[in-house]
């Protein structure tokens, strides 16, 4: 065998050997594989920690509904798994936080199913599987009960979205915005809020929706026109909507005529929901920083840190007795005094957290990236409990 | 590790994804326009490279009959045949491995406009949410575009050619394989040596299928930049090379017309950064892949003085 000389020729003959050609193919295929498959890699998900009674409910990246003890963190039943339809495509990853109401916990899945279970037991499942196109329709956030109806905000299609509005215990379709001989609004991956019958959200072509959920007919005569995409969940507050958009605006929307104005910019896209105690708006945004908005005075009185060197702030946070949690891609839990915005103390939680987080009177919970349920009590500061939810079978 | 990631991300990754967006706002917020403006672009940056690759495979060619030469003179003594091969290639200022230049610049691209795409088409919240800190804060306008419009031609252009289904998807993924077989087989020498011609055989119908198949699972914005790449590079190799390996007869056939970018290809000079301060080198012989040389009198002069002098 010839020896190759320093070009990969074999001594004598231009060109390449074989035996480099089928090395360099061998690389390119691997670097290819890896890059295709890397399309295919799960995807992360994340669901925050709805609590009732004495139970927590935690949806996981696999599409499985966890219920776990509220005190422990310890299993009470055998963990729910969502149904995959024969189908190749789309995946059963839990992005909303499941919701409990009249012994029901409700939930829509990344690849486009409803659910509702007995909470007790997590049996007794109904599903109803929205339309559209199996590549991309999707539920990425919560199915909110309201007066026993359930409304979804779905995504159908690339770039197209409708709001379900099922009937609660059944999940039997009342009615859907647009209607179905309509054309759809933009993609949706927000959670509406209801506010007496109504539906506000907002989509990913710029636009804030409110509709009646009796009829599914809009409220406002044209639905209101940001300059950025929304994906962050509204909050209501004093007659107005309150909502951040991907133009790195903050926005607040009338509820009697859809008018909307902007009230401040940050340096990055809102999109976690904001937490309000009823004058004061705690928003977080993906330049690192939670912003807090005066209504009343209509000025950010404060932002923490105050800098754009914060991981970004995917997740809600939470308020109690004064202070606010939140938690950023940096794994790190952060307790402030709500009225300055100074730190008070701090937790490692381990992984990203971008689910939103809850609380429980004293006790909040954080749901990490790498599928880790985190309880710590904010009087003593302590890990009340951990969970790693793939350890719970 | 980590420094290799920051290093792609900010030097391949953002300007792809800022300037994909950036075409994509001015094109009307059309993806696939982008897309396409973008392959442009690109080739046109990375042309005063590929042409330098494109005269190397052109020299390369030129030699093949001086290496026979060499072969049959050392013909027992592999030693001294490779030394005097690789002799000859210095002198040339000809890399061997050149041919596969092309396809080496374009390998870090294509990578990282897979990135870009998988982060501006994004089919996930989280995918989204990355693509944020990619976007250049110094141009606010960006975030408005964002979630770009993803249809062009009836194909969502985040998803595979084989989940999509449609008929213009798979045939984009045949053109993307056929194109690269195209472009191979212009850009390789004629060579009597079997074992180099099964070489280049197994390069003409490998790396084509196996773009081919992979194509299959990437996004189709992506089989649109390689196939856009593919069709500018072929249109280039031809004014730059001709038909080469693809029509050999319409290349020997036109070896009288007019010679394609002027004499740059004809005298076979090592290329400047490797050739200065060199005494001129001895240029390809008259036959064969040499067609251009015997277009230009002048190198045919220069050639029967070099070698006079050196035997």
């Amino acid at each position: 065998m010839h020896r190759l000389n320093q070009t990969g020729a074999y001594p004598g003959r231009p060109g390449l050997s074989p035996a480099l050609v089928l090395l360099m193919a061998i690389v390119l295929a691997v670097v290819l594989a890896g890059c295709a498959q890397s399309r295919n890699a799960a995807t992360q998900s994340w669901s925050g920690v709805a609590v009732a009674g004495d139970s927590t409910f935690i949806g996981t990246r696999e599409g499985r509904l966890i219920k776990l003890s509220l005190d422990a963190g310890l299993a009470q039943t055998a963990p729910y798994q969502v149904p995959q339809p024969d189908r190749e495509q789309g995946f059963p990853a839990l992005y909303g936080t499941p919701t409990v109401d009249s012994g029901r916990v409700y939930l829509g899945t990344y690849n486009g199913i409803v659910l509702s279970l007995d909470a007790a037991s997590l049996g007794d499942a109904h599903t109803f599987e929205i339309d559209g196109n199996d590549l991309a329709k999707g539920i990425a956030g919560s199915a909110v009960p309201h007066n026993g109806a359930l409304v979804v905000a779905a995504t159908e299609d690339a770039g197209a979205g409708r709001l379900y509005v099922l009937e609660a215990g059944s999940l039997v379709e009342s009615c859907r915005y647009p209607a179905r001989n309509e054309p759809p609004v933009g993609q949706l991956w927000t959670t509406p809020v209801v506010r007496d019958g109504i539906a506000y959200f907002g989509d990913q072509s710029k636009r804030v929706h409110a509709v009646s959920i009796r009829d599914c007919r809009p409220v406002w005569n044209e639905p209101a026109q940001l300059d950025g995409a929304v994906v962050a969940p509204p909050v209501i507050a004093g007659g107005y909507l309150y909502l951040g958009a991907f133009d790195r605006a903050f926005y607040r929307v009338s509820l009697a005529t859809g008018a909307a104005e902007k009230l401040f910019e940050a340096n990055n896209w809102f999109w976690g929901a904001a937490v309000t105690d009823g004058t004061t708006m705690y928003i977080p945004n993906m330049d690192g920083n939670i912003y807090a908005y005066n209504t009343a005075s209509g000025r950010v009185v404060w932002a923490y840190p105050g800098n754009d060197e914060g991981e970004p702030v995917l997740a809600s946070p939470v308020l109690s007795e004064g202070q606010l949690v939140y938690a950023s891609d940096s794994g790190i839990m952060v307790v402030l005094d709500a009225q300055s915005g100074s730190r008070q103390w701090d937790r490692r939680v381990g992984n990203d957290v971008r689910a939103p987080l809850s609380a429980e009177g004293r006790l909040v919970f954080l749901h990490s990236l790498d599928e880790t349920i985190t309880a710590v009590d904010l009087d003593t500061k302590q890990l009340a409990w951990e969970r790693n939810l793939n350890d719970v079978k | 590790m980590e420094l290799l990631s920051l290093l792609w991300n900010e030097v391949i990754t953002k300007p792809m994804t800022n300037s994909l967006l950036v075409l994509y706002v001015w094109l009307g917020s059309n993806m696939g326009l982008a897309i396409i403006a973008f392959t442009i672009i690109v080739r046109a940056l990375t042309y005063p490279l590929v042409v330098r690759q494109l005269r190397q495979t052109r020299k390369l060619q030129g030699l093949q009959p001086r290496v026979k030469e060499i072969n049959e003179k050392y013909k027992n003594n592999p030693q001294l045949r490779g030394q005097e091969v690789m002799k000859l290639y210095k002198e040339m200022g000809v890399n061997p491995v050149g041919c596969l230049g092309p396809l080496v610049i374009q390998m870090p691209i294509f990578i990282g406009l897979f990135w870009a795409i998988n982060g501006v088409l994004p089919f996930t919240p989280e995918n989204l949410a990355g693509l944020s800190g990619k976007l250049y804060s110094w141009l606010p306008f960006l975030n408005s575009a964002v979630p770009v419009e993803r249809n062009f031609l009836g194909m969502d252009l985040a998803l595979e050619p084989m989940r999509v289904g449609s008929i213009l998807g798979y045939t984009l993924v045949a053109l993307s394989g056929l194109s690269m077989f195209v472009q191979q087989k212009m850009s390789q020498v004629a060579s009597a040596d079997p074992a180099q011609q099964s070489t280049q055989r197994m390069m003409l119908f490998m790396f084509p299928v196996m773009f081919g198949m992979f194509s299959l699972f990437f996004p189709i914005g992506l089989v649109i930049y390689w196939v856009a790449s593919t069709l500018i590079g072929i249109v280039m190799q031809y004014f730059v090379t001709g038909w080469g390996g693809l029509f050999p007869q319409a290349e020997q056939a036109r070896g009288a017309g007019t010679p394609r970018l002027g004499p740059t290809l004809t005298t076979a000079p090592p290329d400047k950064e490797e050739g200065d301060g060199r005494p001129e080198p001895r240029p390809v012989s008259e036959d064969g892949g040499g067609g251009n040389r015997a277009r230009n009198p002048g190198a045919r002069r220069r050639s029967r003085r070099n070698r006079n002098r050196r035997h």
